[in-house]
């Protein structure tokens, strides 16, 4: 491993997503010595994920939703004063000679480290893993991945999409397939239109947020005119095919929310997309001792800070999806409150005019926070439809071939499992290359409801360094 | 059909990767599984029962994707084909059966 550079950095972020970069923006232009780590190529997040600097592409993220998003992508990114790790993933982060920390990194030429004095970490989220028969079948696919295939490489990667879910993030999705000159085969909700509706009935958020609900119906429109069905109150049964998909079966849910596997009916595709929600990567911050605390709504382990954006770890930041799912505008306004903070424990920026941007960003929160609450009250999943989900054999942990089956039958032996740790080292679940992320979350929840503890009591798989694979090659001197 | 997309995107320089003996063309700035995809190649690797796995989150977390790519010295290091971008003459295998427990 590449030794320390000398310096000591001021502030390592890490994630270049709307909150790193709104974070960037804020701390930018003050002889700060700044670092940015992102594991993809270039700036942006999954949100603003880019085409490859050698692509043009003349139509990228057209609409007003955007346009904010990609004025702050262009400012910050064209700063000469940022030292930028592209290609780079975290591997864990130390205390050095405190309150110094040291951050182990790998990039493209192997694996290094960084010193520094503070650190934000806005890492982002990705999509919920929901388990169902054939889930592991080359061709079922996330729809934040399918997505991302489209607006940065610039590929539909498949022929016929069935998007299955509850977050409307699909019908977006749905419709940039259709746009790039895809097919969809359905949309499919599991909540009932009613449901919807009942979410829908809190005008001053509608009125607010209006901008959002206008391009969503435009979006409906479109798949409605494309002859795409959308349909609600229904649930994907399972994918079928031998080597990849050819067909998913879909199952209407009942009054009692049980599904009724009799009244399925098929649908051609060769690709499935699901997209039930989203998960922080928490990974990071947990490893570095952050406080993390169980939020289902918000999308399970959440990282609790102060005004400051700072985490129970003293220089610790964090900002974005990290501190509960709630989108790419409240991580920006977020990544401004931590730099804001930082700046202000620094001793910098006391001023009035520091007081009064915290105010606005804070009115702005809370309007945004309303909008999110909204989104995730309109996406709910309950836990009870994911459950039927499952047959015996379905996998759980994909990396150890750990089953539904498994689960219920290793929990049997010891009805004293009562951490996901414990569980962990009797059963594998969770010991893969993804380390958990896959099935950690669905682990916690099926043990907190066998044991009746509070999942955080039951916790996470405890995070390591590394807290993503690496090679041991890659750590030694090339 | 799985296709790249052309009516308002212009790409880098056309180059070959190659995979297990086969020449792939592709773009300069694909990912491994950009281009795997677009030569309608879904089956990245196989799990401990043989059957077949595809990319999933295409953004880093799953590793599902996991392929072997041939390194300066000749050996082979197993690398998520939704990170890591493609050059030219690059040399990759995905028959790799995982064997260890």
């Amino acid at each position: 491993m590449i030794a320390d550079h000398d310096t000591v950095a001021d502030m390592v972020i890490v994630g270049a997503g709307p909150a790193g970069l709104a974070a960037i923006d804020t701390l930018g232009g003050q002889g700060l010595n700044i670092h940015v780590i992102d594991e993809q190529h270039r700036a942006g997040g999954q949100i603003y994920r880019q085409p490859p600097a050698t692509f043009r592409v003349s139509n990228w993220m057209d609409g007003p939703l955007y346009d904010e998003g990609k004025a702050l992508l262009r400012d910050v990114e064209s700063r000469t004063d940022i030292n930028w790790h592209f290609g780079t993933t975290v591997l864990g982060l130390f205390d050095a000679d405190d309150p110094v920390k040291q951050v182990w990194l790998n990039g493209p030429d192997g694996a290094y480290t960084l010193k520094t004095r503070a650190v934000l970490i806005a890492p982002g989220c990705y999509d919920l893993p929901v388990a169902f028969p054939g889930w592991t079948l080359p061709g079922v696919m996330s729809a934040g991945g399918v997505q991302a295939f489209v607006k940065s490489q610039q590929i539909v990667p498949g022929n016929r999409f069935l998007f299955a879910g509850a977050h409307p993030l699909q019908l977006i999705v749905a419709d940039q397939v259709l746009a790039a000159g895809g097919d969809v085969a359905a949309v499919v909700f599991s909540q009932s239109f009613r449901e919807v509706f009942k979410a829908l009935k809190h005008m001053s958020v509608l009125w607010r947020h209006q901008l959002k609900f206008r391009e969503t119906a435009k979006v409906l429109g479109r798949l409605r005119k494309a002859g795409i069905p959308v349909i609600f109150n229904h649930s994907i049964l399972n994918a079928e095919g031998q080597d990849a998909v050819t067909g998913a079966r879909v199952v209407p849910i009942g009054e009692d929310g049980v599904i009724d596997s009799a009244r399925a009916r098929t649908f051609d595709c060769d690709r499935v997309a699901i997209c039930y929600g989203f998960l922080p990567n928490s990974e990071l911050v947990r490893q570095a001792g952050a406080h993390a605390e169980w939020d289902r709504q918000a999308g399970g382990w959440i990282i609790p800070h102060d005004r400051d954006m700072c985490s129970s770890v003293p220089d610790i930041y964090v900002a974005g999806e990290i501190t509960g799912v709630a989108g790419a505008e409240v991580a920006a306004e977020e990544g401004r409150l931590a730099a804001l903070g930082y700046l202000s424990r620094m001793g910098k920026n006391t001023g009035d005019s520091s007081i009064i941007q915290r105010r606005d960003i804070e009115s702005r929160l809370k309007s945004l926070r309303g909008f999110a609450d909204l989104l995730r009250q309109l996406s709910h999943v309950p836990q009870s439809l994911l459950d039927q989900l499952l047959s015996a054999d379905t996998l759980i942990c994909r990396c150890e071939g750990r089953t539904a089956a498994d689960l219920e039958t290793d929990l049997a032996p010891s009805p004293h499992f009562n951490t996901a740790d414990g569980f962990k080292l009797a059963s594998r679940f969770g010991m893969g290359l993804c380390q958990g992320r896959f099935c950690s979350h669905r682990v916690t929840q099926k043990l907190a409801q066998q044991s009746g503890l509070d999942e955080n009591k039951v916790g996470g798989f405890s995070t390591r360094v590394p807290v993503k694979p690496v090679l041991i090659g890659d750590l030694l001197p090339k | 059909m799985t296709h790249r997309m052309n009516n308002h995107t212009s790409r880098g320089r056309a180059i070959s990767i190659e995979l297990e003996g086969r020449p792939l063309s592709c773009f300069e700035g694909e990912t491994i599984a950009t281009v795997l995809i677009s030569h309608n190649i879904l089956t990245f690797r196989h799990d401990k029962s043989g059957k077949p796995r595809g990319p999933v989150c295409n953004m880093g977390v799953c590793y599902e994707c996991m392929v072997d790519v041939k390194q300066p010295n000749g050996d082979f290091a197993r690398r998520r084909a939704c990170m890591t971008l493609v050059a030219d003459a690059m040399s990759i295998r995905i028959n790799n059966v995982e064997k260890t427990r």
